[in-house]
């Protein structure tokens, strides 16, 4: 057996060798870390230069990558002032046939706009491949698109023909524009903003702003807590709102009831009739071709009409070239009478100026819907759907239901078509764009409903 | 033999007896055991605590149920040093199952099967790590590498990781070979830290230097030759970088100068290491890097007991029978 004289040599001599295995793993750790980060670097530019050159990159840490497998890896890139210039998620997604595609996706980091993205290699035999060419045409769909992205899908469903989409016809290519000609008790006056590309609604927006010059528009005003109302901020609310006519393209099927509300899009309980209403004059407009331009000559034409002379003469337009003023103490120039002389609604800038101009109104050609054969000014429309039911819908499909990649539509912020004959490769990409989406909301935390 | 006076039992040959041997291999482990526990955190100390306790908690078990054991006999420390080089040749990211797995092998296939410590033909904990690598290899990939390690990180005792996309080791900088300071086993990855224990093996004298020496010059020697017929290109950055980082120091120092399962005598040791150095590098090529590096230790464990009874027979009158103190 061992001595004690053994055994207390042997537990000096384990606990020097402890300290001097300490002092040189600590050592050796700070003189070849230098070493290990600059190869680090030397890596993830070799990597992700071709999506995001930053000077450089920091792997995310989070348990919310946990919930998605398919994420590999989540990089933020930095300048060389150390600012975050945008993050590269490193990520496999399935295609429809259960192929993977391996890519990187870089997004902006303060917009999330997507920047660029690239294939991976991949060498597998299940590995899913898009051509140069074609990734070339996808790159033009989706960068600078703002994630997430809502799809024009080619599937055509027989089973549920309600919940096809109901497209508006004739729509023109432009920006059109409609504001409410009155400001409301707030003293805001509300306007919308859209953009038609391929005769779909691409973008809208919703806001409102103030005839009193020093305040803030309505978004902000909603955003800093000046302006508040029951439930989900106003900013929050008009966003969702708008993305929910992006999905449905048609303002008739949000469903209004006759207080204003809705209940079919989440997360919104305002009152949504001055967006409606403005939706459908944009969308008048834009069958007519009178695009944001002609909107703005045609207030001039109205201001001109009543005090000869135009905005910018008057001091009413602002800084963003919107015309700061409330017709309210003129509603002659914008109200449709009956024959009793009863007012039954109000007409758009475009009828107004017709009227003032004594012109006939341009001829719309086609249906405003498929499955109608009103040729009518939107203005007068505006009350024409039931309370709290969708145009040509059922009890079935009152509840926008429909979800692309597990996020609901009313979510999406861009929409974009597939590269012709090439759905499955769009849509992967577009999945791909999704699936970061949907990790970013959770790991920033976006309070988006 | 020692120069201590006192008077010994006449059954033991050296005062070098077996717990001196076992603690001195157990004292020689601290500096990778620090290396391991410095770069990969918690769970690297929570893997050799458990892979230490549970080969003792089953090896005492199986000879108890084998009533091989009795309450009065000294503690077999043989069952700490195979656990803890179990857990140094594993990855960080190692679940414990796995882990439990390879001290069940060791301990009672590799071991006590044969007759308990001492008796075993085969490096128990060569044997069990080399039983995960084949049953399960997707297991032994786990290595956490540079933003993905975390020290505090435990999940992985657990849940079992995907591998990372390890950088390319060709790449590694000297002082990150010397240091341990990249993605490798546990306890395999520190150069300085393996030399140290070498040093003080040596130093004790409970090391045969024959079979490691002769095993690394093998390998030092017939690399190019081996990579040349393999890729048709060498270079001596390549060798060093294949030496430092395969684990191949570890294995020659701890493993190939065990008393136990290597050749006592001078020539069959060296012919050991040789022949362990040769077959690692002909299998390296279409083999796994773990697989090619333990399978031949495996092989010459078992060629040991032949070679030393033909060369103990040859020189039956020159030498007397084996020693542990060869040194």
């Amino acid at each position: 057996m061992m001595t004690h004289t053994q055994l207390r040599q042997l537990i000096a001599e384990a606990i020097i060798l402890l300290i001097l295995g300490l002092g040189l793993v600590i050592g050796g750790y700070f003189i070849s870390s230098d070493n290990a980060n600059k190869r680090m670097q030397s890596l993830y530019h070799s990597r992700f230069d071709a999506v995001l050159d930053s000077d450089s990159y920091e792997k995310v840490k989070s348990k919310a990558l946990n919930a998605y497998p398919e994420i590999k890896g989540v990089y933020i890139g930095y300048n060389s002032s150390g600012n975050p210039e945008g993050y590269v998620i490193d990520l496999t997604v399935k295609s429809l046939y259960g192929q993977d595609l391996s890519m990187l996706v870089s997004l902006d980091y303060e917009s999330t706009r997507i920047k660029d993205f690239a294939l991976n290699e991949n060498n597998d035999e299940n590995a899913f491949s898009i051509s140069e060419n074609d990734l070339k045409l996808i790159k033009e769909k989706l960068i600078g698109k703002q994630i997430p992205v809502a799809f024009i899908t080619e599937d055509k469903t027989s089973d549920n023909e309600n919940n096809d989409r109901v497209l508006v016809s004739g729509l023109k290519d432009g920006v059109y524009y409609a504001q409410r000609l009155y400001d409301d008790r707030n003293r805001y006056i509300d306007y919308v903003e859209m953009e038609v590309k391929g005769g779909i609604i691409t973008r809208v927006n919703w806001d409102a702003f103030s005839t009193d010059k020093t305040n803030d528009d309505r978004s902000e005003a909603a955003l800093k807590g000046a302006y508040v109302i029951s439930g989900l901020d106003w900013a929050t609310q008009s966003y969702n709102i708008c993305h929910a006519l992006l999905e449905c393209q048609d303002p008739d099927r949000l469903a209004m009831k006759s207080d204003g509300t809705t209940d079919i899009v989440k997360g919104v309980t305002c009152d949504i009739r001055p967006f409606v209403e403005l939706s459908k004059e944009c969308i008048y407009n834009s069958r007519a071709g009178y695009d944001k331009d002609q909107y703005r000559r045609g207030l001039d034409m109205i201001l001109l009409h009543l005090y000869q002379k135009d905005a910018v003469d008057l001091e009413y337009a602002n800084d963003d070239n919107h015309v700061v003023f409330s017709f309210e103490k003129t509603p002659e120039v914008y109200t449709i009478y009956n024959e009793d002389e009863v007012a039954i609604g109000y007409m758009g800038v475009m009828e107004a100026e017709a009227k003032i101009r004594g012109l006939k109104l341009p001829d719309v050609d086609g249906d405003l819907y498929d499955d109608s054969n009103s040729n009518r000014p939107i203005s007068v429309d505006y009350d024409s759907t039931e309370d709290g039911i969708t145009h040509g819908g059922t009890a079935d499909d009152q509840v926008i239901t429909d979800s692309l990649d597990d996020l609901p539509l009313s979510e999406m912020a861009s929409l974009i078509e597939p590269v012709p004959y090439k759905y499955d490769q769009t849509r992967t990409v577009v999945k791909a764009c999704n699936t970061c989406y949907k990790f970013l909301k959770e790991y920033l935390n976006w309070k988006v409903t | 033999m020692s120069s201590d006076n006192r008077q010994l039992a006449p059954f033991i040959h050296t005062v070098k007896n077996a717990p001196y041997i076992y603690i001195t291999l157990l004292v020689s482990l601290v500096p990778c055991i620090v290396c391991g526990v410095f770069y990969y955190g918690l769970r690297a100390l929570i893997l050799i605590l458990f892979c230490m306790l549970s080969f003792v908690v089953i090896d005492y078990f199986f000879m108890w149920l084998t009533g091989r054991r009795s309450a009065d006999e000294y503690f077999d420390l043989s069952s700490l040093v195979e656990g803890l080089l179990i857990a140094l040749l594993l990855p960080p990211d190692t679940t414990l199952v796995t882990a439990f797995a390879a001290v069940l092998f060791a301990s009672i296939i590799t071991k006590q099967v044969f007759g308990g410590a001492g008796s075993n033909i085969v490096n128990p904990a060569v044997a069990g790590r080399l039983f995960i690598e084949l049953a399960w290899p997707s297991r032994t990939q786990g290595l956490s590498y540079g933003e993905d390690n975390s020290r505090l990180q435990l999940m992985s005792l657990i849940f079992q990781k995907e591998p990372d996309d390890l950088p390319d080791l060709s790449s590694l900088s000297f002082t990150e070979l010397l240091s341990g300071n990249y993605p490798g086993m546990i306890g395999t990855a520190c150069f300085v830290c393996i030399l140290l224990g070498c040093i003080f093996l040596v130093f004790k004298g409970t090391m045969r230097l024959y079979s490691p020496v002769s095993y690394l010059v093998t390998l030092l020697v017939f690399y190019p030759v081996s990579t040349l017929m393999d890729n048709g290109t060498f270079t001596y950055d390549g060798l060093i970088v294949y030496l430092m980082s395969s684990g191949a120091v570890f294995i020659a120092v701890f493993i190939l100068g065990d008393l136990t399962t290597m050749p006592s005598r001078f020539a069959a040791g060296v012919f050991a290491g040789i022949v362990c150095g040769l077959l690692t590098l002909v299998t390296k090529s279409f083999l796994s890097p773990m697989v090619s590096l333990l399978a031949p230790v495996i092989a010459v464990n078992f060629l040991s007991f032949v070679l030393d009874f033909f060369l103990k027979t040859l020189s039956r009158r020159q030498i007397r029978s084996r020693e542990v103190d060869a040194l």
